[in-house]
């Protein structure tokens, strides 16, 4: 019985390269597109509701609850194998921190500065770290 | 949040987020091993204890400042 193939952890760089290969729309289905749909927009409403119930910091708690992620990883081994589906929650990983630098920067900028720029400043935020974070991890 | 209750509602929103973010690292982190040893569906729902645990962790002091 052959051992199966050793796969890189998130702190190994590995050789392949991020491309953009507008071919692969094609390959996307209405199905898994509307399954994440779903799970986002519940995620929405439950956490509106806990708003409602318990004050707005506690719903703030949920809108990083992770469903889209957990309907992908189930989508991702079903349309490939859990080998990507483990390489998709290892990107999760550095799209968890960024969306950790997103919260506090908005956390400190939302009522200091205008809306607009506070928000416009939280995405740059969640941009550098998946990027940095993306780079430090993977991009040789 | 920001355009229905205006910028300290979604402060405070952004806040209790930070413990729903460091959940979400918790997830992502431990549905790699889950992924391993069960199938997608599964470690995706194991993998929620983990966020609960630490969203919950980080939930008090965010919760109570």
């Amino acid at each position: 019985m052959s051992n199966p193939p050793e796969e890189a952890p998130i702190t190994r760089r590995v050789a392949e390269r991020p491309s953009l290969q507008p071919g692969k729309v094609r390959e996307i289905r209405a199905r898994n597109l509307g399954v994440r749909l779903i799970a986002g927009a519940l995620t929405s409403v439950v956490a509106g509701v806990v708003t409602i119930a318990f004050g707005v910091r506690a719903g703030g708690i949920l809108l990083a609850f992770p469903a889209i992620l957990a309907a992908s990883l189930t989508l991702i081994e079903e349309q490939e194998d859990s080998a990507e589906a483990r390489e998709d929650a290892r990107g999760a990983v550095i799209g968890g921190c960024a969306l950790a630098a997103f919260a506090a920067t908005a956390a400190i900028a939302m009522g200091e500065l205008d809306g607009g720029i506070a928000l416009a400043l939280a995405t740059v935020a969640w941009l550098l770290v998946a990027l940095l974070g993306y780079r430090l991890a993977w991009f040789r | 949040m920001l355009l229905d209750k205006g910028g300290h509602a979604a402060r405070e929103n952004a806040t209790g987020m930070l413990a729903g973010s460091a959940g979400m690292i918790a997830y992502a982190a431990a549905a790699v091993p889950l992924l391993r040893r069960m199938r997608a569906s599964y470690a995706a729902a194991a993998a929620l204890g983990a966020w609960v645990a630490v969203a919950a962790i980080i939930a008090v002091p965010v919760l109570s400042a």
